[in-house]
């Protein structure tokens, strides 16, 4: 397991926040607010959601904030908190996930796209990118928002998702060929359309 | 494994390396065999890695502090909160007399006006309390065959958890902080 203590500043700020001090809390909420955002915003895709699930984390955190253990990286704690919020929304939402291992893949790659406007192409991948996350298992998203927007190592991934490191390793790559299987499809199977033969639900 | 899976398990665990520098990707796709079947996959994988590494981190707006701390202050109070479990606990043990009472009252008023309505009551519970002592019956028997002490072990347990689970809310709320 990951063990990163908190730094001195924060740990004056968590024993505030425990004894009731607002202004300590405030700092904290200050620090880890954009952090814990982006995930909920990358796991839920929807900025009303993420801000709802943000706020509910920050809730969470601060009605369980005696059972912080003082040894462990505060946002590692916090986006525990997170991951498994969002998670639990996701499968309320009741959503079918593209089974893609039953999928063809395009044989073209996207390379051979025509190029407009760097900019709006840059902005369309981005999108893109949040619509082909949308469309992968909520624990599958999880370990992949953590690898690239947090740059946790396989110990601190499986820590916050109390996962083994092996599950880690084969959740990410499983994530990753699925994202790439999803880039090679043909828009219209790509894009979420419900009524699309293909749509099962994920194995 | 196929060979497939293989180059493509390989790929990943070197795009999982940290601080992989931007020209990796293209040293990667070169490393590709031309004619591998799934060489389409394989670039993909290394391009979902690009857009994912590229990918900027989302930011909330301005006021989201503001209405987290709003949210926290809405919650009840921890005073209110230890007063609203005790009156519950305290309105649970009252139900029972209150009951009682109302019943009594109820037959009261009854026998003044409607005799035959309080006669068909009365013959309903007595049927009741038949249906009891059958069931009663029944418990003295599985008592005999189980262990006599299965009664009192039972209650023991009863109270045993309903006592834990009143300390344990109690304990959780006075543990929360307040914020001041």
């Amino acid at each position: 397991m990951a063990k990163h203590a908190p730094d001195p500043a924060e740990r004056h700020w968590i024993a505030g926040a425990k004894a009731g001090n607002q202004q300590d809390f405030a700092r904290l909420i200050q620090a880890y607010q954009t952090s814990v955002y982006n995930l909920c915003y990358r796991m839920l895709g929807q900025r009303e959601d993420a801000e709802d699930a943000t706020q509910e984390t920050f809730l969470r955190a601060y009605m369980h904030l005696h059972r912080y253990d003082a040894n462990r990286r505060f946002l590692n704690w916090i986006l525990t908190i997170a991951s498994n919020l969002c998670i639990d929304r996701l499968r309320k939402r009741r959503i079918t996930w593209l089974d893609l291992d039953d999928i063809p893949f395009y044989e073209s790659t996207p390379s051979h796209l025509p190029s407009p406007e760097k900019v709006t192409m840059q902005q369309q991948e981005r999108l893109d990118i949040q619509t082909w996350l949308n469309q992968l298992p909520p624990d599958y998203r999880v370990p992949l928002i953590l690898l690239y927007w947090y740059d946790f190592s396989y110990a601190e991934i499986a820590d916050t998702m109390q996962l083994s490191i092996p599950a880690v390793k084969s959740r990410l790559h499983r994530a990753r060929k699925k994202l790439a299987a999803l880039m090679l499809q043909p828009q219209e199977v790509a894009g979420l359309n419900s009524s699309s033969p293909v749509q099962k639900v994920m194995a | 494994m196929s060979e497939c899976e293989d180059l493509l398990s390989s790929l990943s665990h070197t795009l999982d390396q940290p601080h992989l520098p931007p020209s990796a990707d293209k040293d990667l796709k070169q490393l590709i065999p031309r004619d591998s079947g799934c060489r389409p996959l394989a670039q993909a994988l290394i391009e979902i890695d690009m857009h994912l590494r590229e990918a900027p981190l989302a930011a909330p707006s301005h006021d989201l502090s503001a209405a987290i701390l709003k949210r926290i202050a809405q919650q009840p109070s921890h005073d209110g909160r230890l007063l609203a479990v005790m009156f519950l606990l305290t309105s649970s043990f009252a139900v029972v007399p209150t009951v009682l009472f109302v019943i009594i009252a109820l037959t009261v008023v009854l026998i003044r006006i409607r005799p035959a309505t309080i006669q068909l009551i009365v013959q309903f519970f007595l049927d009741l309390l038949h249906n009891f002592y059958t069931l009663s019956l029944m418990w003295n028997t599985m008592q005999t065959i189980l262990s006599p002490w299965l009664l009192p072990f039972l209650l023991f347990a009863f109270s045993s958890i309903f006592l834990t689970l009143t300390l344990i809310v109690v304990r959780r709320l006075s543990l929360q902080p307040q914020l001041r």
